[in-house]
């Protein structure tokens, strides 16, 4: 059976993916030639028309798209316009940056989250909830890039203990997730918050209390384990999120993500790094979908994988 | 270099420790930019965020240019000499290798100058410097290099600064991520998206240069780029906005662009002249100065500073007098100008620093004259096909804010491709002034400085576009080096004229 | 309501005025509630008069005034935030853009809201191959990075104010979908849609009078978490510099401007980011009183207060529709 789940599931993801690369060639080519940015304004008209014609744009479109198809099934995913080397080498050189900061920052997140957000539960209405659910709406309504630029003056600037921006050791990797935390630790919070008071009110947990179970037990057995379905969900929602580009904490900080690279490829019309990243993050995204599904399997009995 | 958080408390030292922000070896210097280099081929580098990193530092031209004096000086040609009117001879320099260890030759030179003209690469040098004209190129022996061109060039040495030499082993069709060069910094590593690390090459031909390596970076956000500096991450800024500029790092400097607002005079209303001198007349420039630029920039009546070659100090300095361009509004509506019609104000995102208000206040005060002018921001790419030929049909009139920089000294890359008939993104088509061009491109000495001139005072009786300003950069300049920006520091950091503190 | 089968509880929410009246007492019992319902109910009004009140102010320019700061009490009230970058009063530019803000923000959602709860209803009740493809194109749009759509989209299109709504819509649009389409496949099973059925309802009569008005209030407090979800994705636009152009000011746009001078005037960025922030907090407030005040009349949800707020969260993230 999990098997064939998975069989089937890469094979939809495999035509998804197809869809999407065809999706991502027609829209980029919607924007524009990319002579315009390659040629300075004084270029002629004539050396505008050598360059189109030496890199296949005054091909028919469908001409161009079968080309990349059909080299993209020989792996062979173009070069960058732009940095002259192949496309799916800047991408795969870019991905694990914003792989690492995604993944740290979801697990980070997800343990704040399930710390305040049971707490908040326990006792709705007492002034330890209000306090945790105003702030992790705020955390989740402050834009990200006020936030970054506002961490980098505290803390690099006026604290001096971090540096501003950049890549290395440790102290480089906490403004950026610290920022990107904020909107997901907020959101995930609140999500928590209210599964688990639903939990407490459910019935097994009443009854739990009527047998006389003592009160951690009932808390971090019975209810949490039960929120833990609804975080993972808010979580994996999030994570697709960052996996796509966290373009503006990446551009700010410096970092040498896939979110950047993508948003920097579409402005210079680098076309063959734009299907790549997309290809690169969407794979990662199906993936990721496949692996939740066998979390929630394995986390509730009730869902079976049909 | 300086350790980052002098303010620090004892306490937190321990996150100073992990945080390791500095390789501090005294003679590492670290250079924040804008953007990322495009590429570091040998023909890139006329492109300014190319250049930035590989002019002078990677690669040197045959010429070079002062970057105080903007004088001519020899490179790697020892000397040159016109041997008549279309053929020029230069003498190379002796004892100069490439950092793969081969000797700089004719050949080589001769390579490096047909490789930059070949067409079937998309050669920045090309399509900025040699549009148009044709180039023979000669090795006359080892050392001596002839190059003929089909017209008379008078200034070939000038345009030879841009041709960036490199060895025969550079693939002549493909692009390349970098290639060697004669520079005294060689490309250690690249890192996409993270940094360019120069070390110093010590076989260059010249003096030692002080710095041993240069790491280049780059923020998209000036404060971040300023904040670097002040933190001692990073030794200089060269771009910074103004708000970003403190006393004790940030240092004003001319930065060779200028600005104006290029008017579409092939659309109404902006095909009658009084709508274009209402508009120079609408603006109110001293406003602007020490609020929305620098109160160090100057207002430009030429597009190329006083310093070029054949600046006419006899053009018109548009004053301030929204009541006389009122009523020359008033004067055309009366002769049936649609002076109600839109005007698309179109200006490039990320422009430079600041040009968001910039942009905004010019808005502002051509609406307050009674120009109906919407703004709108488009990106590069968009910018540039709207600006060069063909010219859309049916547009609405148009006004782009324009930046250029020429810092080689002669109108010949500013005017023609401009103002001309011929001209990529001209909407001038004036026999007259054609014919004034093509004597000045020809003209040497004090011919050549008149009819610059003559060429500039008819653009001001045509008045295709509004002259703004000569603007002025700021670079934050960490206490580690000394460095003293220049009009070429916008498309060259030449890491030899940093020396440490 | 003429509605003749037997179980109709779910419809016609608050319909008589007695009903509605015991509504606004208990808001006025919530303290936190009842100030979100004011706060909201003064930027509706700023949005609908300010700019008629303000008459312009918003848009003078006075470079002597640059980077005025707050407070600073002679220069009268419009400047009592402090002046923008050119001079501007930031006090009435807040006001005059609360209209685009709210116009854009309730646009986009509503825009998503329409479309996805439509596909989602559709997807949910019929099924099968129809609604495979539904399920796949929202996974299809999911997965693709929005930001870049946005930016694609908007550098083919102009970036008005509309194109602006159509592409944030976009990107909402699936989780409209999802909510809506895990909804209807809990309601369909219930015992009033398969009486309606079995006395011979058509499909279009059991998802009109029976199925969307059990799944629109769900809908609706999806709907005002959005806000400030878009709010922000609105900004994000901005500070890329595709989002709301000038003259048009949104909050967000005078949060990505303000971000270059944080350092020297702090708060160009702060009262924008403030009012972004106090929206949503009131729309989140104001829903989850809502939820509650609304929820003994939905019977077949037992539990008050809880359960209903959770099952909107699964509704929200349904781990169930993935697995399908």
């Amino acid at each position: 059976m999990l098997a064939e789940f998975l069989f089937r599931r890469v094979f939809y993801s495999c035509i998804a993916l197809l869809g999407l690369v065809v999706a991502v060639f027609l829209l980029a080519r919607l924007t524009g030639d990319p002579s315009v940015l390659y040629l300075p304004d004084t270029a002629t008209a004539v050396m505008r028309e050598q360059f189109r014609e030496a890199h296949g744009y005054n091909d028919p479109i469908v001409v161009q798209l079968g080309r990349y198809v059909w080299n993209a099934l020989h792996l062979d995913f173009g070069m960058s316009l732009r940095q002259n080397v192949p496309a799916m080498d800047a991408v795969l050189q870019a991905f694990p940056w914003t792989l690492r900061l995604a993944g740290v920052t979801v697990l980070l997140a997800m343990i704040v989250a399930m710390t305040i957000g049971p707490l908040a539960a326990y006792r709705p209405g007492s002034i330890f909830d209000r306090i945790a659910s105003v702030l992790s709406l705020a955390a989740a309504s402050t834009p990200d890039f006020w936030l970054a630029i506002l961490g980098i003056l505290v803390f690099a600037v006026h604290l001096g203990v971090l540096p501003t921006s950049g890549t290395g050791g440790f102290a480089y990797w906490i403004l950026p997730i610290g920022v990107l935390m904020f909107k997901i630790t907020g959101t995930t919070t609140q999500v928590v918050r209210g599964s688990m008071i639903s939990s407490l009110a459910s019935p097994y947990v009443k009854a739990a209390r009527a047998k006389g179970m003592p009160e951690n037990r009932i808390i971090f057995l019975h209810a949490l384990r039960n929120s833990v379905i609804s975080a993972v969900t808010v979580a994996g929602d999030q994570t697709r999120g960052l996996i796509n580009g966290a373009v503006i904490v990446e551009s700010v900080f410096g970092w040498p993500g896939v979110g950047k690279l993508m948003i920097d490829a579409i402005t210079q019309r680098d076309f063959a790094v734009v299907q790549a990243a997309v290809l690169v993050t969407a794979a990662c995204i199906f993936l990721l979908n496949i692996i939740l599904d066998l979390i929630y399997a394995a986390l509730d009995p009730r869902i079976d994988l049909h | 270099m300086r350790q980052p958080g002098t303010k620090v408390l004892a306490g937190v030292a321990v996150t100073l420790a992990l945080a390791g922000t500095v390789n501090a070896q005294e003679t590492d210097v670290t250079i924040v930019l804008a953007s990322e280099p495009v590429s570091l081929d040998p023909c890139m580098t006329a492109a300014n965020d190319n250049g930035r990193v590989a002019l002078g530092n990677i690669f040197n031209g045959l010429t070079a240019r002062n970057p105080e004096t903007g004088a001519l000086e020899p490179a790697l040609a020892s000397s040159w000499t016109q041997l008549d009117g279309n053929k020029w001879e230069f003498d190379l320099r002796d004892g100069v290798t490439f950092h793969d260890g081969s000797p700089l030759d004719a050949e080589a030179v001769k390579y490096s100058i047909e490789r930059t003209l070949n067409e079937n690469l998309t050669c920045e040098t090309r399509t900025k410097f040699f549009a148009g004209g044709e180039y023979a190129v000669e090795a006359a022996d080892a050392d001596t290099i002839v190059i003929t061109t089909d017209a008379t060039d008078p200034i070939l040495p000038l345009k030879m600064a841009n041709v960036m030499i490199h060895p025969t082993s550079v693939p002549f069709d493909e692009l390349q991520r970098t290639a060697p060069g004669t520079g005294p910094y060689v490309l250690d590593d690249w890192a996409a998206g993270q940094r360019v690390l120069l070390t110093r090459y010590d076989g260059y031909w010249g003096e030692t240069p002080e710095v041993a390596t240069g790491k280049f970076i780059w923020r998209s956000e000036s404060s971040v780029r300023a904040a670097m500096v002040t933190q001692g991450e990073a030794d200089l800024a060269p771009s910074i906005a103004v708000q970003d500029v403190t006393e004790e790092y940030g240092v004003a400097y001319p930065n060779a662009e200028s600005t104006r607002l290029n008017l579409d005079m092939l659309t109404p209303p902006l095909d009658d002249r009084r709508i274009r001198e209402a508009i120079a007349l609408a603006i109110d420039r001293d406003a602007m100065l020490g609020t929305v630029m620098s109160s160090g920039a100057e207002k430009a009546t030429q597009l190329y500073h006083p310093t070029t070659i054949g600046w006419s100090d006899e053009v018109t300095m548009w004053e301030y007098d929204p009541e006389r361009a009122r009523a020359l509004l008033d004067e055309a509506k009366a002769d049936g100008v649609p002076i109600d019609a839109p005007i698309q104000f179109i200006g490039r995102i990320g422009h430079f620093p600041g040009a968001k208000d910039f942009h905004e206040v010019i808005a502002i005060m051509l609406s307050d004259v009674g120009l109906n002018v919407e703004l709108e921001w488009v990106e590069a790419a968009v910018k540039n096909r709207l600006q060069v030929k063909p010219f859309e049909e049916g547009r609405r009139a148009q006004i782009f804010v324009d930046q250029h920089d020429n810092t080689s000294g002669d109108p010949v890359f500013t005017l023609p491709s401009r103002y001309g008939s011929e001209g990529a993104q001209s909407k001038v088509a004036d026999p007259e002034l054609d014919q004034l061009l093509k004597e000045a491109a020809g003209a040497t000495g004090e011919a050549r400085v008149d009819a610059w001139k003559a060429a500039a005072a008819k653009i001001e009786e045509i008045l295709p576009d509004t002259m703004l300003f000569h603007m002025v950069g700021y670079a934050a300049i960490g206490d580690g080096i000394e460095y003293t920006p220049t009009m070429f520091t916008n498309s060259s950091v030449q890491l030899a004229d940093i020396s440490l503190k | 309501m003429t509605d003749k089968t037997p179980d109709t509880t779910a419809s016609a929410p608050a319909s008589n005025p007695r009903r509605r009246y015991a509504l606004l007492t208990m808001l006025a019992g919530d303290r936190f509630a009842s100030a979100a319902a004011c706060f909201l109910l003064l930027l509706l009004f700023f949005a609908i008069f300010g700019p008629a009140l303000i008459g312009g102010a918003e848009v003078r320019m006075n470079l002597g005034m640059r980077n005025a700061p707050p407070f600073s009490g002679e220069n009268g009230l419009p400047y009592l935030l402090g002046a923008d970058s050119l001079g501007r009063p930031i006090l009435p530019r807040l006001m005059v853009a609360a209209r685009t803000t709210l116009g854009i923000s309730i646009g986009v959602v509503f825009l998503a809201m329409c479309v996805g709860s439509a596909l989602g209803i559709v997807a949910g009740y019929y099924g099968g191959r129809l609604g495979g493809a539904i399920m796949r194109g929202a996974d299809l749009v999911m997965s693709f990075p929005s930001l870049l759509l946005a930016v694609i989209v908007l550098y083919v299109l102009e970036p008005f104010v509309f194109n602006v709504v159509i592409v944030l819509a976009i990107t909402r649009i699936p989780v409209f979908i999802r909510v809506a389409r895990a909804e209807v496949l809990e309601v369909k099973q219930r015992l009033f849609v398969e009486a309606a059925r079995s006395i011979g309802a058509g499909d279009w009569r059991i998802l009109r009078l029976h199925i969307t008005p059990v799944v629109l209030p769900t809908l609706f407090t999806v709907a005002s978490l959005d806000l400030a979800n878009v709010m922000l994705a609105e900004s994000s636009l901005s500070f890329l510099g595709i989002g709301v152009q000038p003259p048009g000011v949104t909050w967000g746009l005078m949060v990505a401007d303000g971000r270059n001078f944080l350092t020297t005037a702090w708060w160009l960025s702060f009262w924008p980011g403030l009012a972004i922030l106090l929206t949503a907090l009131s729309a989140n407030l104001l829903s989850n009183w809502m939820r509650i005040a609304m929820d003994p009349k939905l019977r077949w949800r037992l539990e008050p207060e809880a359960t209903r707020s959770s099952a909107i969260l699964r509704r929200l993230f349904p781990a169930r529709s993935q697995a399908r």
